[in-house]
């Protein structure tokens, strides 16, 4: 069974480039610009989460804190995703498992992909 | 009988003789006296004159003829207002020997300023007495023309700077050792709100400097009192009487050994208006290159895509080509990054993510991640540092990568560059040497200067935004380290950074003394 990757990413272009490339190694995409989606994870339970720090006004460090700290949730691992160089201090704040700087490595991200869905 | 009538005859004559030996002894010492007078007056070197009652010339001494080119015989027995062409019928002077004098008999320090035809315009002090029991008077003429110019160019001299400094935009103050205000400029109400009077109140005159940046000004200060001679130029925020904060730029200056200051001098204007604008471009500057970064992701991500797709093809000449793309991608980004930084760190909110690193690994890396970009140099790893070092292991990995890329770029004919790593007491350092166009020592401390960029001698400039060993400098200064530069034209130049192996133990040690306290 393919293993499922949730993008939430609030531009298209990053969107579509990130699906395309999961999309093109097997893995099912959930993606959306609209950080609501978030709400669906319950339902969804990915297997991972990219998340994007900025999404139009939502905070993703306050999404990711709120994951980890339901029993539901936790589990699933979350990579931050920013074109801030700070990204990395960031996502040990929010509790994150790992980070992705944009501009990113089509095989940076892949290998990433591969390591948390196992 | 006769000898009696010749001895009176003889005692008589005896008399008469010894009377006019005397007489003549006086007349003898009154020859004498007037000589005195008058080599005494001949002697001065002020012009002197001595008039009867009808104010007639009796006499004048040497130092009068000389100075109102007037000869002996056009001036004794002349009246005073007709000498030299009537040029001294002035009409003070009039008063003073009419008016005055028969009532006083003195008079002392009259100043009469006068344009004589021989001489031009003279300024003279008069000084004029009555001989007792004679009809004599003397009459002493000064001339001040010179100490009056001089008095009258100080003065004017004290009013322009006076003036200079009063109308100043800029407001200056002068605080004393004690640390108050001893003088405040007008302007000091146009920058600060308050008059000087009021500001002069003020028991200190960072008082007006909110807490949480007075002790690095008071600080600064306090440096600065501890060597005359010095200055030191500082921004800080002031709170305006109106309760805004203004930013202040101030220039102090420790003039206390100056005998016409001895004082601390402020120079300080506001800058709030620079303040904004700098502020609205570090935003912008911000803004644009995040919002630069997207596009850039996205094609950097269909560029990587297509590349694979290319590769799965088998279409070698399309997939180098992308690679070509990408690699200018990622240049770019290196640019926009390069902008961002130079705002956080103007802005301080540059951020470190510091961790224990084995330093020797990441020379290794980085030298051969670089070595891949050039297959016209040779990089060379000297030396072992064997410790594990407390840093932001990504930033100083950057710099390692601007000083090489930089060693590369500026030795565009010479194979070898040297990377030479060492221990120095509780330091690391790191020395990146080319042999390539070099820096002249002039411009030594301009390299870590923003945009700075090396000229070749024909005045070409190298391409890059001159904003890569700023950033570096600026980081390895928030590392508590220093960066220099050994340089020499044409024969190369050696880069160096120290920081700390343990950036960390400081933090440990204040922590600690912090939970000793409770």
């Amino acid at each position: 069974m393919a293993k499922k990757i949730m993008v939430a990413e609030d531009d298209p272009g990053i969107l579509d480039a990130m699906s395309q490339m999961l999309e093109g190694e097997g893995y099912e995409v959930v993606a959306s610009v609209d950080a609501g989606i978030i709400e669906k994870i319950y339902d969804i339970l990915p297997d991972l989460l990219l998340l994007d720090i900025w999404m139009s006004g939502v905070d993703g460090r306050d999404i990711c804190r709120k994951l980890k700290n339901q029993e539901v949730t936790k589990h699933i691992p979350v990579i931050m995703v920013s074109a801030n160089k700070d990204t990395k201090v960031i996502a040990k704040e929010a509790g994150a498992d790992d980070y992705l700087a944009k501009p990113f490595e089509m095989d940076e991200l892949l290998a990433m992909a591969e390591k948390y869905t196992r | 009988m006769n000898n009696m009538i010749i001895n009176k005859i003889s005692k008589v004559l005896k008399k008469s003789i010894e009377k006019e030996k005397k007489q003549s002894l006086k007349i003898e010492n009154l020859l004498d006296a007037v000589k005195y007078a008058q080599d005494i007056i001949d002697t001065v070197r002020e012009p002197f004159l001595v008039l009867n009652d009808s104010l007639h010339v009796v006499t004048a001494n040497p130092a009068f003829y000389s100075m109102f080119k007037v000869v002996k015989k056009d001036t004794e027995g002349t009246l005073v207002y007709e000498l030299g062409d009537r040029q001294w019928d002035i009409p003070k002077l009039r008063k003073l020997l009419e008016d005055v004098l028969p009532k006083k008999k003195i008079f002392n320090d009259f100043e009469v300023t006068h344009d004589f035809q021989s001489i031009g315009e003279k300024t003279m002090l008069l000084n004029a007495r009555r001989i007792d029991h004679s009809p004599l008077i003397l009459l002493a003429i000064e001339d001040i023309t010179m100490q009056k110019q001089y008095a009258d160019l100080k003065e004017s001299n004290e009013k322009r700077f006076r003036a200079l400094i009063e109308k100043s935009a800029d407001a200056i103050a002068l605080v004393n050792l004690a640390g108050k205000v001893s003088y405040a400029s007008p302007s000091t109400k146009s920058v600060i709100g308050y008059t000087p009077k009021e500001f002069q109140k003020q028991t200190n005159p960072f008082d007006l400097v909110p807490p949480d940046e007075r002790e690095t000004v008071t600080q600064l200060f306090e440096k600065l009192l501890k060597k005359p001679g010095s200055s030191e130029h500082v921004v800080y925020r002031i709170e305006h009487k109106n309760g805004s904060l203004v930013w202040i730029e101030s220039v102090m200056t420790n003039l206390i050994n100056d005998p016409n200051v001895k004082a601390i001098v402020i120079n300080y204007r506001d800058v709030s208006v620079r303040k904004e604008l700098e502020t609205q471009k570090d935003n912008f500057i911000g803004i644009a290159s995040h919002e630069l970064k997207t596009p850039v992701t996205i094609i950097k991500a269909y560029t990587q895509i297509l590349q694979k797709r290319f590769e799965k093809l088998g279409d070698e000449a399309a997939n180098q080509s992308l690679a070509k793309m990408n690699a200018q991608i990622n240049k770019l980004n290196t640019l926009i990054g390069d902008l961002l930084d130079i705002t956080k760190i103007e802005t301080g909110e540059i951020v470190f993510n510091k961790v224990m690193f084995d330093f020797d690994s990441l020379l290794k890396e980085t030298l051969e991640d670089v070595q891949l970009t050039s297959d016209k140099h040779d990089i060379k790893l000297r030396g072992v540092v064997n410790k594990q070092v407390y840093a932001d292991r990504e930033r100083i990995g950057l710099i390692l990568v601007n000083l090489l890329t930089n060693a590369i770029k500026y030795s565009p004919k010479s194979k070898d560059i040297i990377v030479q790593s060492s221990i120095d007491k509780s330091n690391v350092v790191v020395g990146v040497q080319d042999f390539g166009i070099g820096i002249p020592r002039e411009s030594f401390h301009a390299v870590f200067d923003r945009f700075f960029r090396v000229k070749t001698p024909k005045g070409d400039t190298f391409p890059g935004l001159g904003l890569g060993l700023y950033i570096s400098a600026e980081i390895i200064k928030r590392h508590k380290g220093k960066m220099w530069i050994i340089s020499q034209v044409g024969k190369g130049s050696t880069f160096y950074f120290s920081i700390p192996i343990n950036g960390k133990q400081k933090t440990k040690i204040l922590k600690k003394d912090g939970r000793n306290k409770k």
